[in-house]
């Protein structure tokens, strides 16, 4: 934790008068960091990271990467409503119409963990540095690592050198690989245009579609799934179910007669994150075969477009078998067998291999919420 | 706590109530250091035809690793319709 001598509430006051002073200003910076993560400029700095990840990124021009795709998003505040923002997908020719959105769910939407366990989960760990933004603007750098011990994932935040707020964020699995990048390119709102927004309640209001995983309990869940549904029974630390979703996909049908039903669970520590997905044999060939003729998005932004080549399957027993897939970015586990179902995980690597290894162990049916 | 005593009748303290402090600082700040280097890094273990206690891991090329799909939660958007629109076969 930094605590050097130009960090304002941290600078030791001198003169017997302040001793006591000096002495406090000590313990909170020494105890500071253990309880709260930060001191001083830190702190604030820590301060602008919650204020993102709760009320949403600032206006401006962000661009947000995955391991396969990326997206530029214009970001204005609301006219009237502080609870909301406006936001609308940059594209070129013509004023951009604004959706709104509820300002947490941007940031959500951007970071995909919740922001309760990334506070439960990270601390910030130092000392940062004076460092730029990949655009080259002047900012200092702050690290947050996992509280559990010997976990390689991060998040990098980059706040503006003059303001303090957060100007570009990467998370990094353990091997240094980014699976997320937030950058604010620009403090220009584009062409997104706030008069076109169309204020006017249900049916009319111009509501951002917002991916609501939540929105579905287990309890939900195994009323509508039509086949045994099986979930972990053990998680790594600090990870959580975050959503529950049963879809009926229409795009992809088994013969071209019948729409795949897939049941998937979403785990998360509030940076990683952990997707299962649970089919019938017959649907999740169905959609490998689908998600499998998918190309990136756009150039593969996280850097991972060297994959093995395809050298056909291996011979393996109907059962207890783990076929694995992976690169340095993502990994792919599938079980057939259990139940009479299919379960494949997906995952971008941020814990060590054996850790999804053991979640796919300990997969068993779930007849209660 | 004579230390304590001295401090609310207003008396100056003596050095070794700052040093008192010090300890405190010190061993909060050699435990914190500890914790944080004192665990041994796990290795990723898992290879080929590795054995857990009820499963065996094979690598298998043919599972594919669903470029453009990071998370099965993506399925609700649009990745399926921008798979139809980049073709087959391309990232493979």
């Amino acid at each position: 934790m930094g605590c050097g001598p130009a960090r304002g509430p941290c600078r030791a006051v001198a003169g017997g008068a302040g001793r006591r002073r000096a002495a406090r200003a000590l313990l909170v910076c020494m105890i500071g960091p253990l309880l709260f993560g930060a001191c001083g400029r830190d702190a604030d700095r820590a301060g602008a990271l919650r204020a993102f990840l709760i009320d949403g990124p600032g206006p401006g021009t962000w661009e947000v990467q995955g391991l396969s795709a990326k997206r530029t998003t214009w970001i204005a505040p609301h006219p009237d409503d502080s609870a909301w923002l406006l936001k609308a997908e940059a594209r070129s020719g013509g004023d951009a119409r604004p959706c709104v959105a509820l300002r947490g769910t941007v940031a959500r939407e951007f970071l995909e963990g919740p922001w309760e366990l990334f506070a439960r989960n990270y601390v910030l760990v130092g000392p940062g540095r004076d460092e730029p933004t990949r655009d080259g603007a002047p900012a200092f750098h702050l690290r947050w690592a996992p509280r559990v011990e010997a976990r390689d994932t991060a998040r990098h935040v980059w706040f503006d050198a003059v303001t303090g707020q957060v100007l570009q964020i990467e998370d990094v699995a353990r091997e240094g690989q980014r699976v997320r990048g937030i950058y604010r390119t620009s403090s220009s709102t584009g062409r997104l245009d706030p008069e076109r927004m169309r204020p006017g309640g249900v049916g009319d209001q111009d509501i951002c579609v917002q991916s609501e995983p939540e929105s579905i309990r287990m309890k939900v869940l195994l009323e509508l799934a039509p086949f045994p549904l099986v979930a972990p029974s053990w998680l790594p630390a600090g990870y959580e179910r975050i959503g529950a979703r049963y879809e009926e996909l229409d795009d992809v049908r088994v013969g071209g007669v019948e729409p795949v039903r897939l049941a998937s669970l979403l785990y998360s520590d509030g940076l990683g994150l952990i997707s299962i997905g649970i089919a019938v044999p017959s649907d999740m060939d169905a959609l490998q075969e689908k998600l499998a003729a998918m190309g990136p998005g756009d150039g593969e932004p996280g850097g991972c477009a060297t994959l093995p080549p395809d050298a056909g399957p291996v011979a393996a027993g109907p059962e207890r078998t783990l076929r694995r897939r992976t690169d340095r970015c993502r990994t792919v586990l599938r079980l057939d067998g259990l139940e009479g179902v299919s379960v494949t995980l997906l995952c971008r690597n941020e814990l060590p291999g054996d850790e999804y290894v053991k979640v796919m162990e300990s997969l068993k049916r779930v007849t209660a919420p | 706590m004579a230390g304590a005593t001295r401090m609310e009748t207003g008396a100056r303290p003596g050095p070794w109530a700052f040093s008192a402090a010090a300890a405190l600082l010190l061993a909060l700040g050699v435990a914190s250091l500890v914790g944080s280097s004192g665990a041994t890094r796990p290795t990723d273990s898992v290879q080929d035809g590795a054995s857990f206690a009820s499963l065996h891991v094979v690598d298998d090329p043919s599972v594919p690793l669903f470029h453009g799909l990071e998370t099965f939660d993506q399925l609700a958007g649009s990745v399926l319709a921008s798979a139809d629109q980049s073709g087959s076969g391309s990232g493979r």
